[in-house]
């Protein structure tokens, strides 16, 4: 790593590390941060001067041009030479009509820590140090371009206390081996996994008649959506089930959301507001100070009014390899201090021969 | 002595193809009365009155009555009956359909998509109106997708039953269907144009053009991706001259009424280009060319990009152009279509070898992409019972 990368992720981990870092502090580390990838991320800097943007004219994090997500899988972008990447995380979705899977690469892994410990830790274990940590994803030395099991492996290392473990091996749940885990846990325990993976637990768990009753303080963190890979579950419904089959209060149930191409995480508000004493926000997604959002007009790409629903744009300090304005496909409106995730953009409009498809299996009504 | 009389089998095969031929005829007389039908009917749908008249131009051009003939005997009449599942992404299957059934003997049902109704009952009433042998022959039909009891009904009423459609719902009507090779599915596809090294430039961007503007690249025949042969600077020169023909095009051929979620999803798709295109050379010649004349929306879209996989946006007039130096390479880029690779579209001289090794279904000159022979999609043969 170059002399200017070290010290700017230096000064970056300071700031995630200050609990009273402010707006000033933000804006100029995101404007330098501008200037660095500006310079250092060809595709990035290109796409920036079409619009007209350079760190000559920027002024203001907020007009730092956001790259739509899905142009991690289409141009390299980092700030640094291949040879120098240690990780790679690549998102899980499929390969159609010339689209392909989004990757962000890492040059060093210290930054990306700082940032999902400190907020994990602020959002899923407010009231804890440590506990049982039971994931329903492989582990990250199974799956090593996951940046889910990335996240879950770091935070079992760093948080977990002893006979959790990764239930998901070679693609499949083993639900024996986890129902025992979570039997014998007499603490806390953080069961976290896939909305997918949760759903398959609950069916077997429903097919085998089994229910637990975690020990007080436990918590479901789910992850990562279904991914197109199994019946999707509306999300009111998944939690009720979580709830009744592991026995823990629908508070101590929350949503994780993120995606390869963030360093940052958001989660639910919920626990967090249960341990500070205020009503939990179970649908309000809270990120970071390091991490600024906006909602954004799908075709201007301008802020819309506040309370009104558009795509999702992060600016998170903690990309300092990439780009750290990132445009997602991801629907959400503002709501106090987070966003409510409200879906995914609508995608292009049917195409090819695939538009018979609602004509015979009406999915959409013929 | 034997009769020279011919027998009622001839008989039937002649008036046949004579109908077949007056038919067919009548589609491509902008002045015959489906014609005029279709263009009343079609008047409020999604394309624009210059491309439903192109569309029509093309759907039946060669079928005369020696075409007619020789495919009427290669059939021997061994059509039963077929349920045509229609797309709504093109116009021309529902005609194309009911004459291939028709070559073949088969009765069909024709049914429509959502979006598009008109021409199936049109051409069930052209066969009416034409009489023996291929009047009732043509039954139009709707219904909403998902209905699972006509569906039913319908699968088991057919001996073929012919599905245009993505993968997945063809696979879904096959797994409902005994046997299986009951269907026939055109299922995903896509088409690419290669330039050849020694190409006019502006007279393959025009050929190009016209490929894309019929159908705003929604079709299987669409060239979503254009390889030009030669250095950077040939495909920029050539995304220069093809941005022009598209604005040239449009104004014959302007693009259907943008659907739900277009803007939104082109907007996002001209964001990622900014990123992939190529850099734009030193006397600034433009390598993404969005055209704005429109404030709605923009009427197409040329982006060079690296030599790489095929883009294929499916919509909004998009063409990813991109240089290669060997044909190899492209061949190599396109592996990702796997057996999807329909129609290659050729602009100059490429080698018959070079372009077979793309193991495309059809290979045409640009331009005339869009205007397949008759019998290429569906063909009549998929009508017959092979089963008999």
């Amino acid at each position: 790593m170059d002399a200017q990368s070290r010290q700017l992720d230096d000064r970056i981990r300071r700031f995630i590390a200050r609990s009273d870092a402010g707006e000033i502090g933000f804006e100029r580390l995101a404007l330098e941060l501008f200037a660095y990838q500006f310079e250092g991320n060809e595709p990035y800097g290109r796409y920036c001067r079409r619009f007209g943007r350079t760190p000559a004219n920027v002024k203001h994090w907020r007009e730092i041009p956001a790259i739509p997500a899905a142009v991690f899988g289409e141009a390299r972008l980092a700030c640094f030479p291949p040879e120098r990447t240690v990780v790679a995380f690549e998102s899980s979705g499929t390969t159609t009509g010339g689209a392909r899977r989004s990757r962000h690469e890492l040059e060093a892994t210290s930054l990306y820590d700082a940032s999902l410990l400190t907020h994990f830790r602020a959002c899923v274990m407010p009231d804890a140090t440590s506990m049982t940590i039971c994931a329903l994803a492989p582990p990250f030395s199974q799956a090593p371009n996951s940046s889910l099991s990335y996240m879950l492996s770091k935070a079992d290392e760093v948080f977990g206390e002893p006979g959790g473990g990764f239930f998901i091996r070679d693609g499949r749940l083993d639900f024996e081996a986890a129902c025992a885990a979570l039997a014998r846990c007499r603490g806390p325990v953080g069961v976290m996994g896939t909305a997918f993976a949760f759903v398959h637990f609950i069916d077997r768990a429903d097919a085998a008649g089994v229910r637990f009753e975690l020990p007080l303080g436990s918590r479901i963190v789910e992850t990562g959506g279904f991914k197109g890979k199994s019946r999707a579950v509306p999300r009111g419904e998944l939690y009720a089930s979580l709830s009744r089959v592991f026995g823990v209060a629908r508070v101590f149930c929350i949503s994780e959301y993120g995606m390869c191409e963030l360093g940052s995480q958001w989660y639910d508000a919920s626990l967090a507001d249960y341990f500070a004493g205020r009503r939990p926000r179970t649908e309000t997604k809270i990120g970071p100070h390091w991490v600024r959002s906006l909602v954004v007009d799908p075709v201007t790409a301008e802020p819309v009014a506040a309370g009104d629903a558009g795509l999702l744009a992060h600016y998170d300090l903690s990309n300092r390899g990439s780009v750290a304005a990132v445009l997602t496909g991801d629907v959400g409106r503002e709501v106090g201090g987070g966003f409510e995730l409200l879906g995914r953009q609508r995608g292009a409009p049917p195409k090819g021969c695939s538009i018979a498809a609602d004509a015979v299996l009406g999915a959409e009504g013929g | 002595m034997a009769s020279c009389a011919p027998d009622s089998a001839s008989l039937e095969s002649v008036r046949r193809c004579r109908c077949i031929a007056a038919g067919a005829a009548q589609w491509r007389d902008p002045k015959s009365w489906v014609r005029r039908e279709a263009r009343e009917r079609l008047r409020d749908g999604i394309w624009s009155a210059p491309v439903v008249e192109a569309a029509l131009d093309a759907v039946l051009w060669d079928l005369d009555l020696a075409r007619a003939t020789e495919l009427v005997k290669a059939c021997a009449l061994q059509g039963k009956c077929a349920l045509v599942v229609l797309p709504g992404n093109i116009l021309g299957p529902a005609v194309a359909s009911a004459y291939c059934a028709a070559v073949a003997g088969a009765r069909v049902v024709l049914k429509s998509a959502r979006d598009e109704r008109h021409l199936a009952e049109i051409v069930a009433q052209q066969f009416n109106d034409l009489g023996a042998p291929l009047a009732g022959a043509v039954q139009a039909r709707y219904w909403p997708g998902g209905d699972a009891e006509i569906e039913a009904e319908a699968f088991a009423g057919n001996s073929r039953v012919i599905v245009f459609g993505g993968d997945a719902t063809i696979e879904s009507v096959r797994a409902r269907i005994e046997p299986p090779g009951r269907v026939v599915g055109f299922g995903d596809a896509y088409s690419i144009g290669v330039i050849g090294p020694n190409a006019d430039m502006r007279q393959a961007a025009r050929g190009a053009a016209i490929d894309v503007c019929m159908f705003d690249q929604r079709g299987c025949l669409s060239p979503q991706t254009i390889y030009v042969a030669g250095p950077h600077e040939r495909a920029i020169l050539f995304g220069q001259a093809l941005a022009r023909a598209l604005a040239d095009v449009d104004r014959k051929l302007p693009r259907a009424r943008p659907a739900a979620g277009e803007r939104e999803a082109l907007a996002d798709l001209i964001r990622r280009l900014s990123a992939s295109v190529l850099a734009s050379p030193s006397h600034g010649l433009a390598t993404l060319t969005v055209d704005r004349r429109h404030r709605i929306i923009p009427s197409y879209v040329v982006a060079v990009e690296p030599l790489g996989p095929p883009r294929c946006t499916g919509f909004g007039r998009v063409v990813s152009v991109r240089p290669f130096a060997a044909i190899a390479a492209v061949v190599d880029a396109v592996t990702v279509f796997g057996r999807k690779l329909d129609t290659l579209g050729v602009g100059g001289a490429v080698a018959p070898n070079e372009t077979r090794a793309f193991g495309a279904q059809r290979v045409c000159a640009l331009g005339e992409m869009q205007r397949p022979p008759f019998g290429y999609r569906p063909s009549p043969a998929d009508f017959v019972d092979r089963s008999a």
